[in-house]
This record gives C-alpha cells, sequence and structure tokens, in this order.
C-alpha cells in the first residue's frame, strides 16, 4: 500500500462529523452588528455620545469619522472572507476606497485646522496614539477569536484586515471622546498608530490565526 | 484564486465530489475514502505544476489531503468543490516550492573532508558525528507539524492522548504526521547517502 493510500485510510477512519462554517456574509453581518454595537457602547460609557453629536454636525469631521466606520466594516467583511479557501485574494481591496476616504478627509481637516508653527506640534495626538492602540487591543482579541473559525490560505492578510478593523472602530471611539480638529502632526500620530495596530495584527497572524 | 483553465473537472464530476465532501462533514466515512482517492490525481496534476520529482509531487498530494481534512469545515457545499481544492493544493505546492528554495539556500555543495585516524574506532566517532548531523538536517526540514508529533511520540515518548493533548490534533491526524514524518526522514537520509556515495565514487 503506498504512503498516499495509508494516509487516506488514515484520514476516513478519522472522519467525524464537523460543524460546518456559515458564510462569511452572514458571519460578517452578525458579527460587525455586534462590534459596531459594543463599540457603541463603549463610547456611551465613557461618556462620548455628545462629543459625537457634536462632531456629526460637521460635515469635514462626520465624514472622517464616517469613513473610519465604513473602513472597519470593509475590513472585517475582506477578513472573513478571506478566511475561506476558496475566495478570491481581491476581497483585501475592499477597505481601500473608504481607508483612502477615511484618511484623506482626516489629513485634510488636521492640516486646514491650525497654521503657522502650531501644525508641527503633536498636541493631543500622542494621547491619541496611545488611546487608538490601547484600545484596539480588545478590539484585535476579539477579531482573532472570530477568526479563528476560518482557515485562511494567507493569515497574514486576514490578520492585516482584523487589525484595520480593530483600529477603525478604534478611531470612531476616540472621535466621540475628543471631537476637536487636531493639527496635520495629531495627524500623522493617528495614522501612525493605525499602522502599529495594523502591523501587530500581521505578525500575530501565525500563532493567531488557524492556516489552511 | 487558481488561474483561468485550472478548474476544468467537469461538471458531473465536482458535483459528485461536492455530494461525497457534504456528506464527509456529516461523518460519512466511507463517501470521504471515496473522494479523497477520486481526487487525487487533481491534485497530483497541481503539484505537477511546481514539482519534477515523483517523492516531492506525493508530498504535496499528501500535505493537500492533510490540509483539506483539516479545514473541511469551511467548505461551502453550494460552491464548486473543485475550486477550494485547487486553492489548498496550489498553496500547499508553493510552500513546498519555498521550503525546497530556503533549504537549498542554506546548504553548501562542498566534499566532506573526511579525516581517518590509523585506529577504527576514532573513525567511528567521526562517523557517528556525520550521522548526527545528517539526522539533524533531515529533521530540521520537517514541517513543523511534522516534527512536533514526531519529538513528542517518538522522542519524548508520550501517549496518542498526552500529545493530542498539547497538541489540540486529534489522535489520527497525530498518527498521520508521525507517519509522514518518518517517510520524510527516511526518504531524505536515502537522498544524503546517494550523494555522499557518488562524491566518494568521483573520488
Amino acid at each position: 500500500m503506498s504512503g498516499t493510500e495509508h494516509l487516506i485510510d488514515l484520514l476516513a477512519a478519522d472522519a467525524a462529523p464537523v460543524r460546518r462554517l456559515a458564510s462569511p456574509w452572514r458571519r460578517w453581518a452578525f458579527w460587525g452588528a455586534l462590534l459596531l454595537l459594543a463599540a457603541t457602547a463603549v463610547l456611551a460609557i465613557l461618556g462620548g455620545f455628545a462629543g459625537m453629536q457634536v462632531r456629526m454636525h460637521d460635515p469635514a469631521l462626520a465624514g472622517e469619522t464616517i469613513g473610519a466606520i465604513l473602513t472597519s466594516l470593509a475590513a472585517l467583511l475582506a477578513a472573513f472572507q478571506l478566511s475561506v479557501p476558496d475566495r478570491s485574494p481581491r476581497w483585501a481591496l475592499l477597505p481601500l476606497l473608504p481607508a483612502l476616504l477615511w484618511l484623506g478627509i482626516g489629513t485634510f481637516n488636521c492640516a486646514g485646522a491650525m497654521s503657522g508653527a502650531a501644525r508641527l506640534q503633536p498636541g493631543d495626538g500622542v494621547h491619541c496614539f496611545f488611546f487608538i492602540t490601547a484600545v484596539s487591543i480588545p478590539l484585535l482579541l476579539a477579531v482573532f477569536v472570530l477568526l479563528r473559525r476560518g482557515a485562511a490560505l494567507q493569515p497574514a492578510r486576514v490578520a492585516a484586515m482584523g487589525g484595520l478593523a480593530a483600529a477603525g472602530l478604534a478611531t470612531m471611539i476616540l472621535h466621540g471622546l475628543h471631537w476637536l480638529q487636531g493639527n496635520f502632526a495629531d495627524s500623522v500620530l493617528h495614522t501612525a498608530a493605525i499602522l502599529l495596530v495594523v502591523a501587530v495584527a500581521t505578525a500575530l497572524a501565525r500563532p493567531g490565526l488557524t492556516r489552511a | 484564486m487558481p488561474p483561468a483553465g485550472e478548474v476544468s473537472e467537469s461538471g458531473d464530476r465536482g458535483a459528485a465530489w461536492s455530494r461525497w465532501m457534504a456528506a464527509a462533514q456529516g461523518g460519512d466515512g466511507q463517501a470521504y475514502a471515496r473522494l479523497l482517492r477520486d481526487i487525487v490525481p487533481f491534485v497530483r496534476a497541481i503539484a505537477r505544476r511546481h514539482h519534477s520529482t515523483p517523492d516531492r509531487v506525493e508530498d504535496v498530494v499528501q500535505d493537500t489531503l492533510l490540509s483539506l481534512h483539516r479545514v473541511r469545515h469551511t467548505y461551502d457545499p453550494s460552491r464548486p468543490f473543485p475550486h477550494w481544492l485547487s486553492a489548498i493544493a496550489n498553496r500547499r505546492s508553493i510552500d513546498a516550492l519555498r521550503r525546497r528554495t530556503r533549504t537549498q539556500a542554506n546548504e553548501i555543495d562542498a566534499p566532506l573532508a573526511y579525516e581517518t585516524y590509523a585506529d577504527p574506532t576514532a573513525n567511528r566517532e567521526a562517523e557517528a558525528g556525520e550521522a548526527s548531523a545528517e539526522i539533524a538536517a533531515a529533521l530540521a526540514e520537517l514541517s513543523p507539524g511534522q516534527r512536533q508529533a514526531l519529538e513528542l511520540l517518538k522522542l519524548k515518548e508520550l501517549s496518542l492522548r498526552e500529545a493530542a493533548a498539547i497538541t489540540g490534533q486529534s489522535e489520527g491526524s497525530l498518527k498521520v504526521a508521525v507517519h509522514r514524518a518518518i517517510k520524510t526522514l527516511q526518504a531524505r537520509l536515502a537522498e544524503t547517502r546517494a550523494r555522499q556515495a557518488r562524491g566518494e565514487g568521483a573520488a
């Protein structure tokens, strides 16, 4: 008996029933809504509703926050799709447009907020950096737990999407607590925090996710 | 996504595979065995795109079957099975290619310098050292899962149950991994011996 034949016999003998994975769309709809609800609850607990209302009355600021939420949801959907072997790798492009919108509007807003030497001062940006990274940690853990049932052909890609989803929601919470527009240096620090979260998530891909 | 034209199994066969896989997900061992035997030529054809030797092709086939087994819960019976299988087989094939490239990049093709002594027992010590280095190199080429299974079951002599508890894998998967690891070691050591014999013959 060849090695492959022997292996087939072993695998067939080990064929216990399995609980089939729900479709990525269904998982995204359920868990995405739950995560958004959880982030909103955290915002409410921290007293951020009033700040969010102020932000939503300013089209430019509202655009930035909506961009962050859309990026998070798009990244989460991409992560769920990419965690199934037969889905197109092009799903990784889904968050690109909302991310460009989010970061583009944010940078534009910050660039116009202050003039002269004040633009180069970090302001509250350092606190925002730590806030985004700290709040992203539990969100990222939650996203990884949700993604582990899948089986990614390229875990790093899935993890990066998960990191972007977590960072987007963390930024949404930040926007409610810190509705004032920062300066250009603040914008750079926000972006740096988001990139750090994505990088950490990618580094945790191998131990954190299931590989197909 | 596999390249266009790669998923070329006929609709009837693909539909049959999908049915058998759905049955296998429900625990039907006979349907599962039938499916696995039927897909082997398909997976071999994918492996042959990247690998030329029969041993390497068969390694990719077995790696693919193991991956399929591990992630069979992710297959959606409403979607084409050949597409799902192709994605896994391609990934395993590329992984094997990368492993081989990394190994070859780290190997230096240089003749071994044998130092021989008048006392035969001194030569045996040198040979034992070389054999140990060969085994260590062969072990390093195993996949992490195979190496871990071998270490736990054969070197640390844990029971299947203990090893399954540590790794989170089923006892069946561990048996399979050890089987594959031993085959790989045998092939690697045979290859090394053959290379040495050719080197000695040329000298």
